[in-house]
């Protein structure tokens, strides 16, 4: 049997596998700041480790406070402590943050012909970061190109998402 | 007792014990003051009974109201601990929230490297990512359980401080029936004077005399029933000794009646 190590998320009622490749570590966010202008999936930057990395979300509006731990579901697996907190991928030097997910498992799975894995009978597609930040970068250029060429301004600078610090 | 006075109440013992009662004028009479002294007697002892009930409750209402006072304080302190251990479970919490993220890198990072290191990681992760779970688990349902230990707690309190209401309503109500007793003793005192005034009779006297007429009353029964029955001539002679000094004693009272009539009220004398 092939194994491909990572980690496991489930969002939007779906698993998702983020293989150990791009996948550095789990990691709390603080100082979520989001940026304007930023389309889906991205949605803004925040400090990671002492690191400033973009924020890239799986569920559209990151909650600015995620529950510290979900709730528990009949027939489900007790969720991990800290598994709503962000995985951290190496995009060739890129630092990007993964948010908007909850972590399943992390480790070595059953590997799938496709990429993906299979967990517990359940495949769950590998999950294509470097695609996530292309379309992110895209979508900036795209609403560059509609507006003239003109940067985008705001009336106010950014400021970080107050109250919580996941 | 002057004579008029005492000729007043041999005329009221003799009537008493012959059966007339009360006057056929219907106006009252001396065994009837009699009767308004014992009556006044009863409703001041009475009186002071429940002004001494009274006291009692207002002790008690005090004591409940500490009482109270010292459980109301010792659930708040109750609540404030509860709120303390809420603060300490939510630290226990946060340990575990970032132990299992070491679990989860751990899991990642023996993912990435090569066996047998690798493995090892692995298993270390899923063996700390189990107990953290666990762990976790249990740190949150204790947190629920002091979260409602402390809203238990204040709810107690609350009671509590209903209850210290109420009581405190009931101790007002005992201070009121205690003065209200104090104001019943007074006015008793008051229509003793006037009683005393308004029948000019001593109490001692009066009820000297009650007590007499009934003994009087007791002994016609009996005397009645003994005439009905035709009782023995050694009992009839056994009883004229025992009633001849009782009789004498009533002549006696009759003559002086009878002196006093044929004398008429003197200059210094009181009216009946």
């Amino acid at each position: 049997m092939r194994s491909r190590g990572g980690v496991l998320l489930r969002f939007q009622g779906r698993l998702a596998f983020v293989p150990s490749e791009v996948a550095r570590r789990v990691a709390a966010l603080s100082a979520r700041t989001p940026v304007m202008g930023l389309e889906a999936p991205g949605w803004g930057i925040a400090l990671a480790d002492g690191i400033v990395v973009t924020v890239l979300s799986l569920a559209g509006e990151p909650d600015p406070c995620p529950a510290p731990r979900p709730r528990w579901e009949p027939d489900a697996d007790w969720p991990v402590p800290g598994a709503h907190h962000a995985i951290l991928c190496d995009l060739n030097g890129t630092v990007v943050a993964l948010t908007g997910g909850e972590i399943v498992a992390t480790g070595l799975f059953e590997a799938d012909e496709d990429g993906g894995v299979i967990w517990r009978d359940e495949l769950a597609p590998a999950l294509d970061v470097r695609a996530l930040y292309a379309q992110a970068e895209a979508a900036i250029w795209a609403a560059r190109a509609t507006s003239g060429g003109s940067a985008i301004t705001a009336s106010e600078p950014p400021r970080p998402v107050a109250g919580c610090e996941a | 007792m002057s004579a008029p006075r005492r000729r007043r109440w041999a005329d009221v013992f003799r009537r008493n014990t012959t059966g007339q009662l009360r006057p056929a004028s219907g106006a009252a009479s001396p065994l009837d003051d009699a009767g308004l002294w014992s009556a006044q007697e009863q409703a001041k002892r009475a009186v002071e009974a429940s002004g001494a009930l009274a006291e009692r409750v207002a002790a008690s209402v005090a004591r409940q109201r500490s009482l109270i006072e010292r459980s109301a304080e010792q659930s708040s302190m109750m609540a404030a601990r509860a709120e303390g251990v809420g603060v300490s479970a939510a630290r226990v919490s946060e340990a575990f929230e970032r132990l299992g993220v070491v679990a989860l890198n751990a899991g990642l990072e023996g993912a990435r490297v090569a066996e047998p290191q690798g493995r090892a990681l692995l298993l270390l992760s899923e063996e700390v990512r189990a107990n953290v779970t666990r762990g976790a688990e249990a740190s949150r349902k204790l947190a629920e359980l002091v979260e409602e230990i402390a809203v238990e707690a204040m709810e107690v309190r609350r009671q509590l401080e209903r209850g210290r209401a109420e009581v405190g309503d009931v101790g007002q109500d005992a201070a009121q029936l205690r003065a209200a007793t104090q104001e019943a003793g007074k006015a008793l005192g008051e229509l003793r004077q006037r009683l005393r005034r308004a029948t000019g009779i001593d109490p001692e006297v009066a009820r000297a005399v009650a007590v007499a007429a009934e003994h009087a009353r007791g002994l016609v029964t009996a005397l009645s029933t003994l005439s009905a029955a035709s009782a023995s001539a050694p009992v009839k002679r056994a009883l004229r000794s025992v009633i001849a000094p009782l009789a004498r004693l009533l002549e006696e009272l009759g003559d002086l009646d009878e002196d006093e009539e044929l004398a008429g009220p003197g200059p210094g004398g009181e009216g009946p």
